[in-house]
Order: structure tokens, then C-alpha cells, then sequence
């Protein structure tokens, strides 16, 4: 059997979790391979975890990866990225996650204590030498708008791993789902997270 | 790029969709006309995306008041000659089953499909069930698809079957199907030449004196005989089968894909037959004979219910084939929820009898690290008018009735309110069902003041009788009636007090108030929870209210998303608030007891409005004790 890639995007309501892994999708297609993905959105824009799978490749059988065969696990939210790495990543998968975290309103209320950052990263060290944390939002920030942090984790991505996905697909994937002016500024923020790859691998 | 992909003319051009996007290309090549649907998990966005080109390609599209309106809107549709489709979720079934029954009797004319959206692992639902069960009790035929490119091929061919058997077609389309992608090859739209009219016909007259309706259910007896025969012919079930396997696997829906995938990373795909079965009702008898005839045991995948396997085993019984049928219903207690592969490769390890099976989850930091995994409890949105509606309720609660009151809850945003901070609901059921509760607890004369909590959408499709039982026998207590304009829950469709209907045309509003008046309610108050004042003012008059029969509070304020959405349509600027650092003294007073998430406490302990996530609502600066927060001068 040909290798199927299996992706994770993992985040929380509100973050674009869904239109990432469709942009993986699209661009995915468009490279010539058979695709499907499944998400799971508890309570989009509520604060629930949001949870996509992509798989693509010559021939795929089921939507869901299943536990231990992630290659790579984007997470635009850093607790989000370790429950799903924990769950999902094979032992020597790579992991790109955002540094910003969105706080559950049990923490706000002193119920519930968010781990560190130090002791996410560490955690996920135990999985896989290939972890990479980055601020994806401050990047995306700078490329014009917050909500664009998972497309600066997808250019990291392609500069720093061998997804085999030219960077025109993903560009061509944006420009065909997002109006003109948000297109250019996901288009920005992917440049930005690629360039920020490339350094990362340097 | 989604809309083009709906609308394309090119034939054999491949796309990506989703489950639902695909079953509305399907409607769209099948030339359906008419569409109906009320909005619910996994399935709104097939109304949602249908209104996007309903303009385009000329399709009523209408979000119906609830799901058995909606079935029996679309049967109308479709016995006078128009194709139709009618979406909802797993528990919609159940509300749309009483009318099911009698056009299952009456049966239909032009092709019909309904669609039902399933939820194994209730993921957005109150409840786990296993619909299929509603396909055998009703004797419909239903299909259940194992991808989206699969499920568009499906609603063609189902809507072709329906039109040749005249009765309704079932599709399952399980949340995994649903909220999948996938790459869809796309097919002719046709245009069927419809001619709308009313044939008066005997067989729609189901209830009638002298055994009508029994005899209508023979004929349906009879017409299983056909159906039978179509599904043994479907494309759809596919089966895999060299001869010399020992076993072989069975499955349904993505079940299929995860079963096969299991078999290849053991390396026993050639050790397994394997039937892709997409047909669970009517089950297709002699395709299950010959699959199973000459093999020593089959292993059923499934979600949820064993519903497969026990109908199999019945059959392999009946033709006296001995060949053994595992899967759910040998676990004691039976398992529920999805079939995962893990579950799949622990069947195979049974049936081969290959101990050496190893199963990737059974990794040590799975368990290492689950401590820091903590919950993500799903909330109200920034600016959500429901939490400024609590707020008041519990202060109102608090000063006069303490612990001395029940709060009957309903199925909508304002359910999170069974959380911290505000814990104000006791019962989560079904739609409509808060008032129902209220009703029985009130006259049960149990100790404490009893609430309903209910939304504007869920009043309307299920909470007017309660209401009118409660006016009719008497029943004390306080509704309290969450009007955000929108179906808040399922993406800010509109609801009937918004005024617009799906594709965004006037309508009239309708305003829960007037149908409380209208039904007799003596006690009926309107305000707006932005101004906790007169929230809470609201609050406390009714809870004064002796009777005679009920009191109905309604909160009007739309959804906050709605309006922020509605205000980047028309680039409109909301207008924010901030904190004045030197006042803040960190008390916690708006994090702790309001617990808005544009509020963020810094490390400090003052507190930080987070810009982009407020809404301008204002409600926080009322709370504050210190006059910490203001408007933004813009
Ligand atoms: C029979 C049935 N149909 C649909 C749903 C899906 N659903 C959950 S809550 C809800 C309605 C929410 O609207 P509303 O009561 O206005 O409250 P809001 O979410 O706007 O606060 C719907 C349609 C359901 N749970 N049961």
C-alpha cells in the first residue's frame, strides 16, 4: 500500500480548526492524491475543542486516523496540540503548535489549572524529537489579522516537514475559498510561517 | 469555489465536498425542487448550503417551525409531483415518526428523501440512538452511505427509487460521513419535468372508517417483495470474496472503511471476505446467504446498537447457515458509542484467533500525561445575551428564593447555564421539555419555585402545547423564554420572532409573548438582559406572581454572534469596552460571577478586556463595582 498521510489540526472553536484542514484538503487534491477528513466540532465558537483529521494519498480507507498513526499534528492552541498528540501522533510524527493559549473558562474561575507551556513541550518531547512551538497568532497578527495563525502553522509546516504538497497548491486552495482580502492576508501568513520554518531547520 | 462546485455542468469533474455539501449535489442532479429542513447536528448544513443556490436553481427552501412539519411539508411536495428532501437529525426522527406512519401507508408521488443525520457518540446531541431501528418499524427502505462521494451517487439513486416504489427513502448519514470531505465526482444535473397537481387518490385517505388503514398496510406488506428486490440489486452493497477465505467481515457507513484498513495493517486482507453492506433496511437476504454460506464466521462492525448482527444472525438462523455472526451484542454490557479500530482489530483477534495483534493505543504516555488534559466545558459566547439573562436570574434567585427553587432546562445555548458560574439548570431532556417538566413538578406541589428555561426556536417547535397545558390546568411556575431571534445552538439560523425567513426574505415576526397572551397567560413581561436593572427587576415581579396559571418572562436581545456577523456585513463598527487600569482592583467580581471570555485575568489578578472578542454589549461595565469599565471612545 502507497503511504497515506495522516494530519491533524487541532484547536478550539473559533480558530478556523475546519477551513485549515479544508485548505490541506483542496491543496491535497489538486497534488493528485485521494483525500477525506472528519472533524469534530463539539461547539464551534463556544470553547469547545475542535478536532480535524486529513488523510490523503493514493488510496484512503477511513476518514479517521487512527490512534498513533498522526505524521504531523498542527496545533493552532497549545493544550489542544497535546491532547490530540497524545491521542494521535506516531512515535516519531512531528508536532507544529501555537504558543497562544485560550484559557477554558474553568481556569477564569480557578476550577481547573492550565498546565504550563515548559511541561506541554517537555510532554510532548516524551512522543517525538519533532516538536515546534512558534507564536503562530503574533505572526498572523503581523500579517494582518489573528485568525490567520493556522495558516502561518501550515507554512511551517511545509518548510519543515516533506509533506508532499507544492507551496502554489496552497495558495491556489486560499485564493479559491476566502474573498480577495483575506485570501492575500492567509497567503501573507503562510509565507511568514514558512520563512519561520526554514530558520527553525536551519 | 463551494458554489461552483454546486452549480457545475461539468460532468466527471472531481471535487471536494463534504457529506452534507455532497447530498445537496446529489438533490441538485436529481432535480429536486422542494427542500425543507429544521435545523439540528450533524445535518444543518445541507438546508444551509441548499439556500446558497436555491435562488440559482430555482428550490423552495424553507427551515420548518420542526421536523414533523417539515416531513409532512415535503411529502405534500412531493404527492403533488415536485422532488423533495426533507434533512434532520437522529432525534428530529422521532418527532417527524407519528406522520412517518401514515405516509409510509399513503406513500408519495414524485421521489422523496429523508435525510437523517445520525450521532453515534452523541458528539452534538442529548442522546445517543440508533436510527435504523425507525427504518425497520416504519418499512422504509434506507440507505446508509460510507463516504460523501458515495452519499451523493445515493441521493440520486434513492430519489430515482422513491419515485418508482412511491414511497419516502431513508439515507442515515452518520456525523462522520456528514463532517467529512471528501473527493466527489461530479454527475448530470437533471431536470425532471414535473407537473404539479393533486391526483385525489383513495390512499391518502389513511384514517378512515372499515379497516382503511389495514389494508394499506398490506399493501405496503406487498410492496416489500419489489423493495427487496432493488436492494439486492443496488450498486452500492459491495462485496470482496476470493473463495478460500475462513471469515469474513461485515460493515456498514464508515465502519466499512475502518474494518478494511484494520484488516490491511494486520496483513490478513486475504484472510477476510469482506461485504460492504449500504442497505440496512430492508437487509439484503440473499446477498447475506451466499456471503456467509461458506465461511466459518463473520465479524459485524457497527456503531452504537447491534442492529446488523442480530438481523444477520436471524437470517443465518432462518436458512440454516451455520456459519457464526460476532460483534456488539456478545459484550455484556453491550458496547455503545462508535466503532473505533482498535475495537475492530480486537474482532480480528477473536475471530483468527491471532494473539499477537498488537494495538497502537495502548501506549504508556496515553496514560502518562492525562492530568494535564483538562476539560474544555463548552460556554456561552463573548456577549452572549443568555449570560446577562443568568446573571440577573441568580441575583433575583439569590435575594428571595436561596435553594428554594427547580430549574427545568430545554435544549439550546442557554443549557450551559447548568455550569459554573451560574448552575440554574436541574434537567436537561429532550426539545420542549422544560415546560412539560414545569407542569408536572408544579403540580406535584413540590417545595420550591419551579422555572422553565426555554429558547425562542425550541418554544416554537415544541414548547406551545406545553404552554397551553400549563394555562389549561393551572400549572404555577416561571417560564422564562431566552428570545435571541436565531437558533443559537445550530449556526444563527433564523427563528420565527427574527422576522426573515431561510433565504433572507421579510416575514412576519412572531413574538412568543403575543402567542403567550394569545393562549391566556395573565402574566407576560418583556425586557431586554442587556439592562441587568430591569432584568432583574423582571425577575423578581414574577417570582411574586401567585397565579392563576403561569408566569412568561421574555429576554429579548439577539445572538451576539448574529450581530457581530450582521454588523461585518454591513461594515458596521461595534463599539468595545475596555478597563481602566488604576481602577481595577482585581476583585474578580466580572470573571468569577459573570465569566464573559472576552474577560481575561492577567497575572496580576486584574482583569483585561480581550478587544476582538467583545462585542460591545456592555454588560460587565454595569456589574463592575468599581466603575472600572468603560465604552471606548472611538
Ligand atoms: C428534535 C430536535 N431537533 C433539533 C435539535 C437540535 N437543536 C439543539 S438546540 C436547538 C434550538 C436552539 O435554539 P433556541 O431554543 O432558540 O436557543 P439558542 O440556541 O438560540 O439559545 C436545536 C434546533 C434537537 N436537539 N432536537
Amino acid at each position: 500500500m502507497s503511504k497515506v498521510w495522516n494530519v491533524i489540526i487541532a484547536g478550539v472553536g473559533g480558530q478556523g480548526v475546519v477551513t485549515i484542514a479544508r485548505i490541506l484538503a483542496e491543496s491535497a487534491l489538486a497534488s493528485g492524491y485521494r483525500v477525506k477528513t472528519t472533524d469534530i466540532v463539539g461547539g464551534a465558537q463556544r470553547g469547545g475543542a475542535v478536532l480535524s483529521h486529513v488523510r490523503f494519498g493514493d488510496n484512503v480507507y477511513s476518514s479517521i486516523v487512527p490512534n498513533g498513526f498522526a505524521d504531523i499534528v498542527v496545533g493552532i492552541e497549545p493544550l489542544e496540540a497535546l491532547r490530540s498528540s497524545i491521542q494521535y501522533l506516531r512515535e516519531d510524527g512531528m508536532v507544529i503548535f501555537n504558543e497562544k493559549p485560550v484559557y477554558p473558562l474553568t481556569v477564569q474561575l480557578k476550577q481547573q489549572r492550565y498546565p504550563q507551556l515548559a511541561d506541554i513541550r517537555s510532554a510532548l518531547l516524551t512522543i517525538t524529537k519533532n516538536v515546534f512551538m512558534l507564536n503562530a497568532s503574533e505572526l498572523a497578527s503581523l500579517a494582518g489579522s489573528r485568525l490567520a495563525a493556522g495558516s502561518v502553522l501550515l507554512g511551517f509546516m511545509k518548510a519543515v516537514s516533506d509533506i508532499p504538497i507544492p507551496k502554489h497548491h496552497f495558495h491556489a486552495a486560499m485564493e479559491g475559498m476566502f474573498t480577495e482580502k483575506v485570501a492575500k492576508i492567509n497567503i501573507q501568513a503562510f509565507e511568514v510561517g514558512f520563512s519561520k520554518g526554514l530558520e527553525a531547520i536551519r | 469555489m463551494l458554489k461552483n462546485s454546486l452549480l457545475s455542468n461539468e460532468k466527471g469533474k472531481r471535487v471536494i465536498l463534504s457529506g452534507n455539501e455532497a447530498i445537496v449535489r446529489g438533490a441538485i442532479e436529481a432535480g429536486v425542487k422542494f427542500a425543507t429542513s429544521y435545523p439540528g447536528n450533524p445535518c444543518t448544513e445541507i438546508l444551509d448550503t441548499l439556500i446558497s443556490v436555491s435562488n440559482e436553481l430555482g428550490i423552495y427552501t424553507e427551515w420548518s417551525i420542526n421536523e414533523m412539519v417539515g416531513l409532512e411539508a415535503a411529502s405534500a411536495a412531493s404527492i403533488a409531483g415536485l422532488r423533495s428532501l426533507v434533512a434532520m437529525k437522529h432525534v428530529g426522527l422521532n418527532w417527524a415518526l407519528d406522520p412517518l406512519m401514515c405516509i409510509n401507508l399513503s406513500g408519495i408521488e414524485a421521489g422523496m428523501l429523508v435525510v437523517v443525520g445520525d450521532d453515534p457518540q452523541s458528539r452534538a446531541s442529548q442522546n445517543e440512538e440508533d436510527i435504523r431501528f425507525l427504518a425497520s418499524m416504519s418499512e422504509l427502505p434506507m440507505m446508509e452511505p460510507s463516504g460523501p462521494a458515495e452519499a451523493k451517487d445515493m441521493v440520486v439513486w434513492s430519489i430515482e427509487v422513491s419515485e418508482r416504489i412511491k414511497l419516502p427513502v431513508l439515507l442515515r448519514a452518520t456525523q462522520r460521513i456528514s463532517h467529512g470531505l471528501e473527493d466527489v465526482v461530479l454527475g448530470e444535473i437533471v431536470q425532471p419535468n414535473a407537473k404539479v397537481e393533486f391526483k385525489r387518490d383513495e390512499r391518502y385517505l389513511v384514517t378512515g372508517a372499515g379497516g382503511r388503514s389495514v389494508r394499506l398496510h398490506e399493501n405496503l406488506h406487498k410492496k416489500q417483495e419489489l423493495i427487496e428486490s432493488i436492494i439486492e440489486q443496488s450498486p452500492f452493497n459491495k462485496i470482496v470474496k476470493h473463495g478460500e477465505e475462513k471469515w469474513g467481515i461485515i460493515s456498514a457507513g464508515m465502519g466499512y472503511h475502518i474494518a478494511v484498513e484494520a484488516l490491511e495493517y494486520c496483513n490478513m486482507r486475504e484472510k477476510f471476505a469482506t461485504f460492504k453492506l449500504a442497505t440496512p433496511h430492508p437487509l439484503p437476504k440473499k446477498l447475506l446467504r451466499n456471503f456467509c454460506n461458506d465461511l466459518e464466521a463473520v465479524i459485524v462492525v457497527e456503531d452504537v446498537e447491534p442492529y446488523l448482527q442480530t438481523n444477520i444472525r436471524a437470517i443465518l438462523a432462518e436458512e440454516g447457515i451455520s456459519c457464526r455472526a460476532y460483534g456488539r451484542a456478545d459484550s455484556n454490557p453491550r458496547a455503545v458509542g462508535e466503532v473505533t479500530f482498535d475495537e475492530v482489530l480486537s474482532m480480528i483477534k477473536r475471530a483468527s484467533g491471532n494473539e499477537q495483534l498488537f494495538i497502537k493505543s495502548e501506549r504508556p504516555h496515553v496514560t502518562k500525561f492525562k492530568h494535564m488534559l483538562i476539560s474544555r466545558p463548552l460556554t456561552m459566547c463573548s456577549g452572549c445575551p443568555h449570560r446577562a439573562t443568568f446573571y440577573a436570574m441568580k441575583r433575583a434567585v439569590n435575594k428571595t428564593l436561596k435553594d428554594k427553587a427547580l430549574f427545568c432546562g430545554d435544549i439550546g445555548c442557554y443549557s450551559f447555564a447548568s455550569q459554573p458560574p451560574f448552575q440554574l439548570i436541574d434537567l436537561k431532556f429532550s426539545m420542549g421539555a422544560s415546560i412539560g417538566l414545569a407542569c408536572g413538578f408544579a403540580k406535584s406541589n413540590i417545595d420550591n419555585k419551579v422555572f422553565a428555561i426555554i429558547g425562542d426556536s425550541t418554544f416554537f417547535h415544541a414548547g406551545i402545547p406545553a404552554l397551553i397545558n400549563a394555562v389549561y390546568n393551572d400549572s404555577r411556575f416561571i417560564v422564562v423564554l431566552l428570545d435571541n431571534l436565531v437558533v443559537g445552538m445550530t449556526g444563527q439560523q433564523p427563528s420565527p420572532s427574527l422576522g426573515l425567513n431561510a433565504n433572507r426574505t421579510e416575514s412576519v415576526s412572531i413574538l412568543p409573548e403575543g402567542i403567550a397572551r394569545a393562549v391566556g397567560v395573565k402574566f407576560v413581561k418583556t425586557f431586554n438582559p442587556l439592562n441587568l436593572k430591569e432584568a432583574e427587576r423582571a425577575f423578581e415581579e414574577a417570582i411574586g406572581y401567585q397565579g392563576p396559571g403561569p408566569a412568561v418572562l421574555v429576554a429579548r436581545s439577539p445572538c451576539a454572534v448574529y450581530v457581530t456577523r450582521e454588523a461585518k456585513i454591513k461594515g458596521e463598527r461595534l463599539h468595545k469596552y475596555a478597563i481602566l487600569e488604576d481602577k481595577c482592583t482585581g476583585c474578580g467580581v466580572c470573571t468569577q460571577h459573570f465569566g464573559c471570555p472576552a474577560l481575561v485575568t492577567k497575572d496580576d489578578n486584574k482583569v483585561w478586556i480581550e478587544a476582538e472578542d467583545c462585542t460591545g454589549c456592555g454588560v460587565c461595565a454595569q456589574i463592575c463595582p468599581y466603575r472600572a469599565i468603560v465604552k471606548e471612545v472611538s
